[in-house]
């Protein structure tokens, strides 16, 4: 957002962006206090949020903006890229939490048939940061029995495990020491150089292992697009894990804008305002996602892109439409 | 009555000399700093009052930490240890350099050595602590990984302090990073104080026929120890306290696993939990309340530090006056 904000600011020099990253957390509050514009969240409002926040102001849009997907990546000297490791949510739990410890382990060996898996331990990093990026991933080992930390920004780790404050930390971390294992934005792992090995992951409804990649990633989100409500409508139990499809990435996710639709009874909102910030708006879902790939993040696929256009347009200052660039 | 009065109101003005004006500013200044304590205090203790309220004094001496909502529980116990114990690594490695330092300046050195070594000293004060914490994440852990941590883990891996799997981020890193973080403070400090130790002291170890090592020990060293203990203390205030550095290489551990047992296994600082996880906590949150109230032991642990070194630095400035102890 904050890339496509500067893209934004460069292009339209008579407005000025001034876009904070605050954690997800308190971007909600401050949405819900007025203070802010708009606001981007990696999880959307809950139901009560959602009410409290209806009934006090207005209707707050939720308009998907990115995709993002968690690969677990690893570093283990003499298996190669293209022969990447396989692992199920079970036993990624198993490796999370510390009750598989070795790398040689049954649990992980019946997955790989076809590879020599080191007697080494295995060395788990995860962020140190609280993190949309720890959420999802949690979010989904929540989805397995095994999985005992819960789901959450941050998550009491199982003694030994190491923490890296940044996607940056983990993917260097993990790059560094071999033998670890770490969960990563796709996006980074993507860019980083020299490249990371990452694991597929099976997917449930076709029982077969799925690598992460900007394909498998935006299948999920378009297998999901028919299931989605429209943006004022309530997002709080929209999940792109284990998405259906059979070629669906399993970890994905969505990251949202938050917006109020009737814009008139934010603090300080004129109308010149209100018309920058659609366009702003408009621009991100647009030329925005032309520049996702570019960046290795996955564009929104049209149908998404229709339910973004259609809250767009249900924007409005004073009861008045705002047509959009 | 009132001609008196304004007579005795104008004599009054005209008593107001400069002199009192600057008194009356510098004490509303000094008052002013008093005055930020306290409030400090105070917004500490009323931030940190529901998880003191919900855990009472298990609060300081609980070991779990779970932020995640539903079943939160929160204890300081580990984040206080590995404050501790990473802050003992810096004063007993940082202290004894410092001294060899400062006694090489003051004692050793030929004149045109002592002021430029003196300056390079002072600039390892001036780098800012986010350029010691990337290096010490991206360079050094991987050299203490590589050359201390593996031969400590390969030949004494059994003895607890020593078991763990070489990774560069843990307890180990973090304290000699702050170890290296100390030594301008700390050997400035001692150089000043060892210069201050009249001539006559060492002439008369020498002319009894005393070694260099003889003088430094009875002339300079006896004579400045408490100095050099205060010193020592700044130093010790400089490692509690310091966050992003120590954030970077710790390792981040939480809960239970964040009790410091082994040099390379991952700890956590009070100042590290609260850098890593307050930016993502949500506000309003008792996760946040936490976050504060290790923030409060925090302030009471380095207050008694502080005025532990205020005393020991009077007695500095004392020795530097040329009185004995």
């Amino acid at each position: 957002m904050s890339t496509v904000a500067a893209y934004y600011t460069a292009a339209n020099p008579n407005v000025h962006v001034n876009y904070q990253s605050v954690g997800s957390g308190a971007g909600i509050a401050q949405f819900g206090a007025k203070t802010v514009d708009f606001g981007a969240t990696d999880a959307p409002l809950s139901s009560s949020q959602r009410t409290n926040i209806t009934n006090v102001i207005g209707t707050p849009l939720t308009i998907p903006e990115s995709i993002g997907a968690v690969t677990i990546a690893y570093n283990l000297p003499g298996i190669a890229a293209s022969t990447p490791l396989n692992l199920t949510i079970t036993v990624a739990a198993k490796i999370f939490q510390a009750n598989i410890t070795q790398w040689n382990d049954p649990a992980i060996a019946g997955l790989n048939p076809g590879l020599t898996l080191p007697n080494q331990a295995i060395v788990v990093v995860h962020r140190s940061d609280s993190s949309g990026t720890t959420f999802v991933f949690t979010s989904w080992l929540t989805k397995d029995p095994v999985w005992k930390l819960g789901a959450g920004k941050s998550v009491q780790w199982t003694s030994g495990t190491r923490g890296g404050p940044g996607n940056e930390a983990v993917a260097t971390l993990v790059q560094q020491n071999q033998y670890a294992i770490g969960y990563v934005e796709l996006n980074y792992v993507l860019s980083t150089s020299p490249p990371m090995t990452f694991s597929a992951v099976l997917n449930p409804n076709s029982n077969t292992f799925v690598l992460p990649s900007l394909k498998t990633v935006r299948n999920a989100v378009s297998n999901s697009s028919s299931s989605l409500p429209a943006g004022n409508g309530d997002w709080s139990s929209v999940s792109l894990l284990n998405a259906p499809g059979s070629q669906s990435y399993p970890i994905t996710s969505f990251t949202y804008l938050l917006v109020f639709q009737e814009l008139f009874h934010i603090s300080g909102m004129t109308q010149t305002k209100a018309q920058a910030l659609v366009n702003l708006l408009s621009y991100v879902i647009y030329e925005g996602q032309n520049r996702a790939a570019a960046l290795f993040y996955v564009p929104l696929p049209a149908s998404v892109v229709a339910i973004d256009e259609a809250a767009l347009n249900s924007i409005t200052f004073n009861g008045n439409a705002l047509n959009h660039t | 009555m009132r001609r008196r009065l304004s007579n005795w109101f104008i004599e009054r003005l005209a008593h107001i000399s400069a002199d009192d004006i600057f008194e009356l500013s510098t004490t509303t200044l000094a008052c002013l700093v008093i005055l930020i304590l306290v409030a400090t205090f105070v917004v500490l203790l009323r931030g940190s009052l529901p998880v003191l309220i919900r855990f009472g004094l298990g609060f300081v001496t609980g070991i779990s930490w779970n932020p995640v909502p539903g079943i939160e529980t929160f204890g300081a116990q580990p984040y206080v240890l590995g404050t501790l114990v990473t802050s003992a690594i810096a004063v007993g490695i940082g202290v004894p350099i410092s001294l060899g330092i400062a006694i090489f300046l003051s004692e050793m050195a030929p004149d045109f050595i002592i002021n430029p070594l003196s300056r390079v000293i002072e600039l390892l004060a001036a780098v800012p602590s986010i350029v010691y914490g990337l290096w010490g994440l991206f360079v050094f852990s991987v050299w203490i990984r590589d050359w201390v941590e593996t031969p400590i883990s390969t030949y004494f891996g059994t003895i607890p302090v020593f078991k763990g799997t070489p990774f560069g981020l843990d307890i180990l890193t973090a304290g000699l990073i702050l170890s290296i973080m100390i030594i301008p403070t700390v050997s400035s400090i001692s150089k000043e104080v060892m210069t201050a130790v009249p001539s006559s002291q060492r002439e008369a170890a020498y002319s009894i026929g005393a070694t260099k090592w003889e003088v430094v020990r009875m002339g300079v060293l006896s004579y400045s120890r408490s100095g050099i203990f205060g010193a020592a203390i700044l130093g010790l205030g400089r490692a509690v306290g310091e966050t992003i550095a120590v954030t970077m290489v710790i390792g981040n551990a939480v809960g239970p696993g964040a009790v410091p047992t082994s040099l390379l296994q991952p700890g956590q600082t009070m100042a590290s939990l609260i850098a890593s996880e307050f930016n993502g906590a949500d506000p309003g949150s008792l996760h946040i309340s936490a976050l504060i109230g290790v923030g409060l032991v925090l302030f009471a642990f380095a207050l008694i530090i502080n005025v532990f070194a205020q005393l020991m630095v009077g007695k500095v400035l004392r020795v530097k006056g040329g009185a004995v102890e």
